[in-house]
C-alpha cells in the first residue's frame, strides 16, 4: 500500500499517533506529528511510497512537535526529537517539513554505519551510477534535479550508501532539496515537477523539496554499479566541461566528502578503493543544465557501446 | 646515513590506481596518496630496508626508468613527510 493510498484523514490519524512507517529505499521511517505542514509535505513527496503496517518495525522514530516553551507565545516553534533524543534547537514552525526532510537525513547519517556514505547525489542510467559528490553550494542538487527531470534515474540527491560488500549503490531515493536560485530554475527547467511549498529564512535560505517521479519510486530497490565519480561545480557563464581527474586524488576527495569513512577504517578504505577503481572520475564546470544533461547523456551512451 | 623504521602502530593497505598510490594506515585512520617512488621506498622498507641508501638501490632496481638524478633528494623530503605524519620513525645509530 503506497501513502496515497491511505488516504488524508488515515495519513492525518497515524500521523497523529506514530503509526505512519513510510519505506524509502533501504529504511523504515516511523513519523510522529499533529503539524499540518508534516502531513501536506508527506502527502505531496511521498504519495508513492510504501507505507508499512503501523506496528511494523522502523528504522528510524521521527517526532516533529510544536515547541512548548514560553517562547511559543510570541513564535511559535517546531521541536525534533529522535527516541526521546532532540538534536537540535527547535526552529519557526514554519520550517517544520524542510526539518523533517533534514532530521530524516540525519537519522541515516548517523546511524546507518553498515553502508559507505558518501555527502554526494547520485543518479543512475543504463545500470550505471554517477556519483556526484561536492560540498553545498556547488549545483549538485541541482544537477541532480536536472538529470532527474530528463530521464536519469535518482537515487540520492544527499547520500550516497556504498554497499561495504560490493561497492554498489543502493537507492536512498527521497526528495530533491533546492535552494534559492536553484528553485526557479528547476521549477522553469522542469514545469511538470511538484515542489513543496518555499520556506523562507531558513539557515540554508529559501529550500523546496522536488518530489521523485512516480517511475522512479517503484524502481528504488534496484541498486546500481557506480561508474563515474564526477565533483560538479556551477561556473556561470561557464561552458559545460568534463576534466578527468585522477583516480587517487579523487579517492582522497570522496574520503574527505564521506559522513563516516574514517568511522569504518579498513572496510571503508576497501569499498571506495572499489568503488573508484570501477570508475573514471572527472571535475565538472557547467553553467547551463541542458549542456550538462547532454554531457551526462553522451557519457551514458559511450558507456553502453564501452 | 640515516636510517627509517615503520612506526610499530603502522598497518599499511595500499591501492593502486594507473601511476597513483593511495595508502590506508588502520594505525592512525589516516589516508593519504603518494607518488610512484614513495609507494616504492615504502614497499622496500617493508621488505627490510633501513638506509637511504638501501631504500634507493632497492627502488632503483624495482624501477629502473626513474630519474636517478635528484632521487636521493626526493626520497629525503618523502621520507622526511612520512615521518611527520607518523608513518614512519628516524631509527638512532
Amino acid at each position: 500500500m503506497t501513502l496515497s493510498e491511505l488516504g488524508p484523514s488515515e495519513i492525518c490519524r497515524r500521523l497523529g499517533c506514530g503509526d505512519l512507517v513510510i519505506r524509502s529505499g533501504p529504511f523504515s521511517y516511523r513519523i510522529e506529528s499533529r503539524l499540518d505542514a508534516i502531513a501536506q509535505g508527506l502527502s505531496l513527496l511521498y504519495a508513492d511510497y510504501p507505507v508499512a503496517e503501523p506496528e511494523a518495525f522502523a528504522d528510524f522514530n521521527l517526532k516533529m512537535e510544536e515547541g512548548k516553551g514560553l517562547h511559543r507565545w510570541w513564535h511559535r516553534q517546531v521541536r525534533f526529537s529522535s527516541d526521546g533524543f532532540y538534536p537540535f534547537e527547535p526552529l519557526p514552525l514554519t520550517h517544520a517539513y524542510p526539518q523533517l526532510e533534514w532530521a530524516m537525513n540525519w537519522c541515516m547519517t548517523t546511524q546507518a554505519h553498515h553502508y559507505l556514505m558518501l555527502h554526494s547525489a547520485v543518479v543512475e542510467r543504463n545500470g550505471f551510477a554517477a556519483v556526484l559528490p561536492a560540498p553545498p553550494g556547488s549545483g549538485k542538487s541541482t544537477l541532480c534535479a536536472g538529470l532527474v527531470s530528463r530521464g536519469w534515474r535518482l537515487l540520492s540527491d544527499e547520500v550516497a550508501l556504498i554497499a561495504l560488500d560490493t561497492a554498489t549503490v543502493t537507492a536512498a531515493a527521497r526528495a530533491i532539496s533546492l535552494k534559492n536560485q536553484s528553485i526557479a530554475v528547476m521549477q522553469n527547467y522542469a514545469p511538470e515537477a511538484r515542489f513543496t511549498p518555499v520556506t523562507d529564512g531558513t539557515s540554508k535560505g529559501s529550500v523546496t523539496h522536488m518530489k521523485v517521479p512516480a517511475a522512479q519510486v517503484e524502481r528504488m530497490h534496484e541498486r546500481a554499479t557506480p561508474r563515474w565519480v564526477i565533483f560538479p561545480k556551477y561556473i556561470a557563464d561557464a561552458p559545460a566541461t568534463l576534466t578527468p581527474q585522477s583516480r587517487g586524488m579523487s579517492m582522497l576527495d570522496l574520503g574527505s566528502n564521506s559522513f563516516n569513512y574514517t568511522l569504518l577504517g579498513r572496510r571503508g578504505f576497501e569499498a571506495l578503493a572499489r568503488v573508484v577503481a570501477g570508475c573514471d572520475c572527472y571535475q565538472f564546470s557547467y553553467s547551463r543544465l541542458d549542456d550538462a544533461v547532454a554531457q551526462f547523456d553522451a557519457l551514458a551512451e559511450a558507456a553502453c557501446h564501452a | 646515513m640515516r636510517r627509517w623504521t615503520f612506526n610499530p602502530l603502522v598497518a599499511l593497505h595500499w591501492q593502486h590506481f594507473d601511476g597513483d598510490w593511495v595508502i590506508f594506515d588502520e594505525g592512525s585512520g589516516q589516508t593519504l596518496a603518494v607518488d610512484a617512488v614513495i609507494a616504492a621506498a615504502l614497499m622496500s622498507m617493508q621488505a627490510g630496508c633501513s638506509t637511504e641508501l638501501e631504500i634507493t638501490r632497492q627502488i632503483l632496481s624495482d624501477m629502473p626508468l626513474v630519474d636517478a638524478t635528484g632521487l636521493a633528494d626526493q626520497l629525503a623530503i618523502g621520507l622526511e613527510f612520512m615521518a611527520q605524519l607518523g608513518l614512519i620513525e628516524e631509527m638512532s645509530e
